[in-house]
C-alpha cells in the first residue's frame, strides 16, 4: 500500500504517473477519433 | 487656363520635437517587461507544478518510506506493485466507466445548452445565469439533495413520484446494485453541477464564429439546422471541444465527493465507492491506529 501503515511514496508516485498516462492516452485517442484539436490548415 | 497655387492652402504643422529623453536600457525593453510580469508566475509554476511533477516521476523509481526523499532505487518495482494492487485496478475501472458516461454526456449537454442560449433573442443573460448557477453549488450539498430528496428510493421521492405517474414501481436507486441505478444518480448530479460552466465556454466559442461563414453556406445551399451545425458550427468548435473534453476527463478521474456522499451508507456489501482508493487507504490506517490505541 502506498498509504496507511508502512507507507511508500514511491508506489503512490507510480500510481499518479499511471493515472496521468491513462488520461493522456484517452485524450489523444479521442482527439484522433473525433478530429478535435486538428489545425484548420491541416484539413 | 488654370493655374495652381499653394496660397491659402493650410500647410502641415511642423512635427514637434519631443523634449523628453528617449527611454533607454532595460526599462524600454519589451523583453524586460515580459519577464517582469510573467516572471513571478513562472517561478510559482516551476516550484509548485513542474518540480513536483518531475520529482514524482523520479520518486516512482525509488523506495521512499515516510519521506519524499528517494532512498533506494527499485526500478519498475513500484509500478509492478501498484498495477497488481486490486484496489487500484478497481479504482481505475470504476473511474474509467464513470468518465465514459460523464464526459460525452456533459459535452453534449453543455453544447446543447450553449446552442439554445446563443439563439435566444430575449432574456439571454437570465438563462445564461440560471444554467450557470449550479456551478456555484457544493458537490457535497448537491449529492445530499440527490440522495435525500430526488433519488431517495421511497414513494415520495421526486424521481419515484414522476415514475408513478406512468405506473412504474418504486426504484431503490441507491440501495440495490442490481440493476446498477446508482450510476444514473452519480452521473446526473455531476451533469447538473458542471454543465453550466462548460456551456459558458461553448457560448464564448460560438460568438467567435464569423457570421460570413453562415452567409456563405446559405448561398452555397446549406440548409439551416443540421447541415449548418455539422459543417460550420462543429468544425469551428474543435479547439474549444478539445479543451472541454480534456478538462472533463481530468475532473472525472478526480471525482470523490459525490461517490462518498451518495454511497457511503450503501447497504449492499461491496459498494463501488470502495474503489475510491484514497479513502480506503485512509480508513485502513485509521482502523489500525484505533486498534493499536485500544490494545495499548
Amino acid at each position: 500500500m502506498a498509504l496507511g501503515e508502512n507507507q511508500n511514496y514511491g508506489v503512490g508516485s507510480a500510481g499518479a504517473v499511471v493515472l496521468t498516462l491513462l488520461i493522456c492516452i484517452v485524450t489523444l485517442f479521442q482527439g484522433k477519433l473525433m478530429g478535435f484539436g486538428r489545425g484548420e490548415e491541416s484539413k | 487656363m488654370s493655374t495652381t497655387t499653394t496660397r491659402g492652402v493650410a500647410q502641415p504643422a511642423p512635427a514637434k520635437v519631443s523634449k523628453t529623453r528617449p527611454r533607454r536600457g532595460l526599462r524600454a525593453s519589451s523583453t524586460f517587461n515580459f519577464w517582469l510580469f510573467t516572471g513571478p508566475f513562472l517561478i510559482g509554476l516551476v516550484i509548485f507544478v513542474f518540480v513536483p511533477i518531475g520529482w514524482s516521476i523520479w520518486l516512482s523509481f525509488f523506495e521512499a518510506r515516510f519521506t519524499v526523499t528517494p532512498s533506494e532505487f527499485v526500478g519498475l518495482e513500484n509500478y509492478k506493485q501498484i498495477l497488481s494492487d486490486q484496489d487500484f485496478l478497481n479504482s481505475l475501472v470504476t473511474f474509467t466507466v464513470f468518465a465514459a458516461f460523464i464526459v460525452p454526456a456533459t459535452w453534449a449537454m453543455s453544447l446543447g445548452l450553449a446552442l439554445l442560449v446563443n439563439r435566444l433573442t430575449f432574456m439571454r443573460a437570465f438563462f445564461r445565469s440560471v444554467f450557470f448557477l449550479p456551478t456555484a453549488v457544493s458537490y457535497v450539498a448537491a449529492a445530499l439533495i440527490w440522495k435525500m430528496s430526488i433519488f431517495n428510493g421511497v414513494r415520495f421521492g421526486l424521481a419515484n413520484t414522476v415514475l408513478s405517474w406512468f405506473g412504474i414501481e418504486n426504484i431503490a436507486w441507491l440501495a440495490n446494485p442490481d440493476p446498477p441505478w446508482y450510476w444514473l444518480v452519480i452521473v446526473t448530479v455531476r451533469l447538473w453541477l458542471q454543465s453550466g460552466f462548460y456551456m459558458i465556454l461553448f457560448i464564448a466559442a460560438l460568438q467567435n464564429i464569423p457570421r460570413e461563414l453562415y452567409e456563405a453556406a446559405a448561398i452555397d445551399g446549406a440548409k439551416p439546422g443540421w447541415q449548418t451545425f455539422r459543417y460550420i458550427t462543429l468544425p469551428q468548435l474543435r479547439a474549444t471541444s478539445t479543451a472541454v473534453i480534456l478538462l472533463l476527463l481530468v475532473a472525472a478521474y478526480q471525482a470523490f465527493d459525490e461517490f462518498f456522499n451518495l454511497l457511503s451508507k450503501a447497504t449492499w456489501g461491496q459498494p463501488p465507492w470502495s474503489s475510491c482508493t484514497r479513502w480506503r487507504w485512509a480508513r485502513t490506517r485509521t482502523t489500525a491506529w484505533a486498534a493499536r490505541a485500544r490494545s495499548s
